[in-house]
């Protein structure tokens, strides 16, 4: 019955009849229905308050998000909530059409890819006005927190961090005596090497790894790596040279069997957790960023274990994996906003959450709930502060219009993988049309 | 295909009739066994679906028979709850509901117009059935933008609005096509008795016309129910929120979101998901192929 | 245009009636107006204006966030000379719509010619034939497409039978447009019988004259058959060209919503919904719709100009 709130349909249709007239004022958009909520104001404690809330991620990470949620109407039982989540691929496409629907979400997850884009177009609220007040921030790393700003102003919480890393499939690899380091490898070359060797050893069943070429975390962390970024304000931040070389290593990889067959990897191309590799069992390793082991563990039965990227980490970074945000036309800003604070500051809450988003975002409640991990949120931890004590500097925030990037590297990377273009072909158009998108986008 | 050019020579000493039987009788044969393998090989998708959604989760990878080794019928009570939140019945109620609503309004709105097309005269009928027969050719994702945006602005999105709404505005063109086709193939003297009897045009509509166009109705029902059940792209675009999902969002979200161990009861909720389909092909089977060829509906 | 083509199944033609009384024809021409109402309400509220609105966005930027703004012809001229992408798209949608729609009528004729001459049983096998068309176009039925032609799907296993070497058929970009081809083409059921009935409305006697002249079965299908079955072959072409060239579920729900591996199952549909509510860009979604209109106008023209060389109508008195 969900489908048919009664009231809404009356009034719709009342609406219906004004069909001709609307549309031709449609182009003049919603108009400007003034915000009546104070911007840093309280949150609602008397009045009943329905919020909804929207993610991507699998089930595991719906089940803790709903407890944490049901957590907060518990302690405010005037607040109760309403869900939306699928998987990533897909998953803008309809937080855009809902917001074009003026209809939003009141609390959005995002990654750093369309923060730009959504505060740029107003669609979420600049959090500034409750920083202090509602929101209780002084944990957070301000280094992480500044990933979260836009032209200096607050728009996203970072919910929590993470880095990128390989999975590697230990009970593949260790009966062949083929266990990396925990340190990793030296080089991408000595990581090509020991991937051959595991392949061998395998026959390829599985392969050693995957072809991460049209991977953007894998590819960002080896520009970093180059001094370059991905991103140079609103032009790339690489040339054509980079991206050849960048395609031309995963040919060799894939020449010498270091890594799979494009068809192996492009399923898992799109970003979604079921395509993955190692769970599916294709591959003995694949990127991943460290966090995501916890919902790579639940889908096989085999042993994991983390290694960085290879060579120096001057390519990682602590990065925001999600931020929460508010709709700018929600329906209690201040509301969505103290749940946002209640997600990253309450120990309670940073308890159920654990690190399946990546690791708690605040030191004060990282240092309290991290005795209570289990083993395998121990070693995630571990392995994220190893990292990120090496790490460069955190990036800014990406061009506007980096989910066409995303889309666009993954096509160069299968135009190069399946042998449709040379390296320096497909590079040269990836480098062409990025700078159109990110021009475009713009304007 | 199945040229069966042998000659029967042997037995041409026979009398020429059984020949022709046996001819007969040789390339009926040849026929049935090449129909039936085609068959197996057209309907192994689904029989292969079905089996594979009573599998146990370990044997996805490694049994590709069609056949289960073990019979796990239990890939559909959690494939029903497989999504956190919400439950297939949530999709199959939404998904209803929708189909109702495109039912009837299919069924009333493309009955109007139909008798208008081709039972009463008026000016510039022939224009505007021209420009009904042009809309038939129009591809919809034309329409979507816009379409978004008037219902957009009306606030339908997350309703089933969207869906129905314009289904009682006779915006299914097939459907108005059908009808004219059928109610043309009613006598004329009927209504002209009536009117003789003092009948105007909307006793005609309901009392003589309408009653004889029932089969073209039936069948007008059946392909919206059908249509929209499968709808994909609609829904799509009109339903974000999880408690609005239809079936087909609904197993598309399934698809995105779940482990590889939630293949078998993702494969239960769609055979599930085309149970009511099939429901009715099975009892409107007649009909369906009959519509088919009156109108040249397209499954 | 279609006006006459479109309609296979004899249309009683007795729309003529006799003229009656004056007051008996205004009220008649106001209540065709009545029962009308609905339908012009909804041609021109959800169709008309709708596209003329459509028209206008096309010449515009527009995210549905902030107004449209005018940009002119910009969104055309990228569309043509500055998105490699939108080729990517438009040559899988023709390569899709040139390979799926033969093969399917093909499979459709093929098995209607083999039912129409073995009457027995052919109602059962007609209506088991039909079930692919009934759920092909299903979400359902793209996912178990998916996992049958993946790389670890059982396709895989049937074909390695045949000594066909094994890959995964759907994530190979020289490949995944083949296997929506073949779930197109599975769905012959409706085509199949509209031919079967087309078969059936060929009088015996026209088999029986070719068979007195001695003809083959090749010569008789190629002489007989295929003519007389022309108009029906001709509207099954119509309906599928437009079908083939809007498909969109399967390419879509296969490919996770992108158009992979490298935009080789990118149809225009898909791209354009990718445009319009995946990137926001509402005025290049409208642009790449009209484009889609007038492209598939012309070919819809060009298909019924090419009926005229190739259709042969019967006389007229068909019943």
């Amino acid at each position: 019955m969900a489908i048919l709130g009664l009231s809404r349909t009356v009034r719709s249709l009342a609406a219906g009849t004004a069909v001709l007239a609307v549309l031709a004022t449609a182009a003049c958009g919603g108009g400007s229905r003034a915000s009546d909520q104070e911007a840093g104001g309280p949150p609602e404690r008397e009045q009943p308050v329905q919020l909804e809330v929207t993610w991507w991620g699998g089930p595991a990470r719906a089940e803790i998000t709903q407890k944490v949620l049901d957590l907060y109407t518990q302690k405010h039982p005037n607040v109760t909530f309403t869900t939306q989540w699928q998987g990533y691929s897909g998953y803008y496409d309809k937080v855009n059409t809902s917001a074009a629907g003026r209809n939003a979400a009141d609390i959005i997850q995002i990654d750093n890819r369309v923060l730009r884009e959504y505060a740029n177009k107003g669609l979420i609220a600049e959090l500034d006005p409750w920083v202090g007040s509602t929101l209780q921030l002084d944990g957070i790393d301000p280094k992480l927190l500044e990933t979260g700003k836009v032209d200096g102003k607050l728009y996203a919480i970072p919910l929590a961090a993470n880095t990128g890393s390989f999975v590697v499939d230990k009970t593949v690899v260790e009966p062949l005596g083929l266990l990396p380091p925990e340190t990793g490898w030296a080089s991408w070359e000595e990581f090509g090497e020991w991937a051959a060797r595991v392949n061998q050893a395998t026959g390829s069943q599985p392969w050693a790894f995957r072809d991460e070429s049209a991977t953007m975390g894998a590819f960002e962390f080896w520009l970093r790596q180059r001094g370059k970024e991905l991103y140079d304000g609103q032009k790339p931040g690489f040339t054509v040279e980079d991206a050849t070389a960048w395609f031309e290593m995963w040919a060799t990889f894939r020449d010498s069997g270091a890594a799979s067959p494009a068809e192996v990897a492009q399923p898992a191309n799109g970003g979604d957790i079921s395509k993955n590799t190692v769970i599916t069992q294709q591959t003995a390793g694949t990127f991943s960023y460290d966090n995501q082991l916890t919902e790579i563990a639940k889908g096989t039965d085999h042993e994991l274990v983390l290694v960085p990227l290879p060579g120096d980490q001057s390519g990682a970074y602590a990065r925001p994996s999600q931020f929460f945000t508010a709709y700018a036309r929600g329906e209690n800003i201040a509301t969505a906003v103290d749940v946002i604070n209640f997600f990253v500051s309450d120990p309670e809450a940073g308890a159920i959450l654990g690190t399946e988003r990546g690791l708690p975002p605040n030191k004060q409640v990282r240092d309290q709930i991290a005795p209570q991990f289990d083993e395998q949120l121990q070693y995630v931890l571990a392995f994220d502060e190893r990292v990120t004590a090496q790490a460069g500097p955190t990036p800014p925030v990406p061009a506007q219009g980096d989910s066409q990037v995303t889309r666009l590297l993954t096509a160069a990377a299968e135009n190069v993988g399946f042998g449709r273009q040379t390296p320096a072909e497909a590079a040269e158009e990836f480098v062409a049309q990025v700078t159109g998108e990110l021009e475009r986008a713009a304007s | 295909m199945a040229t069966t050019t042998v000659a029967p020579v042997a037995t041409a000493a026979a009398a020429p009739g059984p020949v022709g039987n046996n001819r007969r009788w040789y390339e009926g044969a040849t026929a049935h066994v090449v129909l039936i393998a085609l068959l197996l090989v057209a309907l192994y998708p689904i029989v292969y679906m079905i089996g594979t959604s009573f599998k146990a989760p370990d044997e996805i990878l490694n049994n590709v028979n069609v056949l289960p080794r073990r019979f796990s019928p239990q890939n559909y009570a959690e494939g029903w709850i497989g999504i956190p939140g919400v439950t297939f019945g949530t999709f199959f109620l939404n998904s209803a509901v929708v189909a109702a609503g495109v039912v009837i309004g299919n069924v009333v709105a493309c009955s109007l117009a139909a008798f208008a097309f081709a039972r009463l005269k008026f000016p510039l009928r022939g224009f505007w059935f021209a420009i009904m027969i042009g809309t038939l050719l129009l591809p919809h994702h034309v329409l979507i933008v816009p379409q978004y945006v008037l219902f957009n602005s009306l606030e339908w999105i997350n309703t089933p609005l969207p869906l129905i709404v314009p289904k009682f505005l006779a915006t299914e063109a097939f459907f108005v096509f059908l009808m004219v086709q059928f109610m043309r193939g009613i006598p004329r003297s009927l209504d002209e008795a009536a009117e003789i009897d003092g009948c105007g045009p909307y006793r005609r509509f309901l009392f003589v016309v309408l009653p004889l166009t029932k089969p073209a109705l039936v069948t007008t029902a059946v392909f919206s129910f059908i249509w929209t059940w499968n709808d994909f792209f609609t829904q799509l675009v009109y339903l974000n929120d999880l408690d609005a999902y239809t079936v087909p969002i609904g197993l598309r979200l399934f698809l995105d979101s779940s482990g590889q161990n939630a293949i078998a009861p993702m494969f239960a909720m769609s055979v599930l998901s085309l149970v009511p389909v099939f429901l009715f092909f099975l009892v409107f089977q007649r009909l369906i192929v009959d519509g088919i060829n009156t109108s040249g509906i397209k499954g | 245009m279609a006006d006459t083509a479109v309609r296979p199944a004899p249309a009683a033609g007795t729309t003529q009636t006799a003229s009656r009384g004056r007051p008996g024809r205004r009220k008649e021409a106001v209540a065709g107006y009545v029962f009308l109402s609905p339908w012009l309400l909804g041609l021109f509220g959800i169709t008309l204006l709708p596209m003329l609105y459509s028209l206008y966005l096309s010449f515009t930027d527009y995210d549905l966030l902030q107004d449209p703004e005018w940009v002119g012809l910009e969104n055309y001229e990228r569309m043509f000379t500055g998105d490699p992408q939108f080729w990517n798209a438009v040559v899988a949608t023709v390569l899709f719509a040139v390979t799926s729609v033969p093969l399917k009528l093909a499979v459709a004729l093929g098995v209607a010619l083999l039912l129409y001459r073995n009457r027995r049983g052919v109602g059962l096998y007609r209506s088991l034939y039909y079930v692919p068309s009934l759920l092909g176009g299903s979400v359902a039925i793209a996912i178990v497409w998916q996992t049958l032609f993946g790389g670890q799907g059982a396709i895989n296993e049937v074909l390695a039978v045949f000594g066909i070497p094994t890959r995964a058929w759907i994530n190979d970009p020289s490949f995944a447009l083949g296997t929506l081809v073949v779930l197109a083409a599975w769905q012959f059921g409706a085509p199949m019988v509209i031919f079967l009935a087309g078969l059936k409305q060929i009088p015996a006697e026209m088999f029986e004259a070719a068979a007195l002249d001695g003809a083959g079965r090749f010569k008789q299908f190629w002489h007989v058959t295929l003519p007389l079955l022309s108009p029906v072959l001709f509207f099954n072409v119509v309906l599928e060209t437009i079908a083939g060239f809007q498909g969109f579920t399967a390419a879509f729900v296969i490919s996770g919503g992108t158009g992979g591996p490298a935009d080789s199952t990118l149809l225009y549909t898909v791209y354009l919904y990718l445009r319009g509510f995946g990137d926001f860009q509402m005025g290049y979604a409208s642009a790449m719709a009209w484009v889609f209109l007038v492209a598939l106008g012309i070919i819809t023209a060009i298909v019924f100009r090419s009926g005229s060389l190739w259709v042969h109508y019967a006389d007229e008195g068909d019943r």
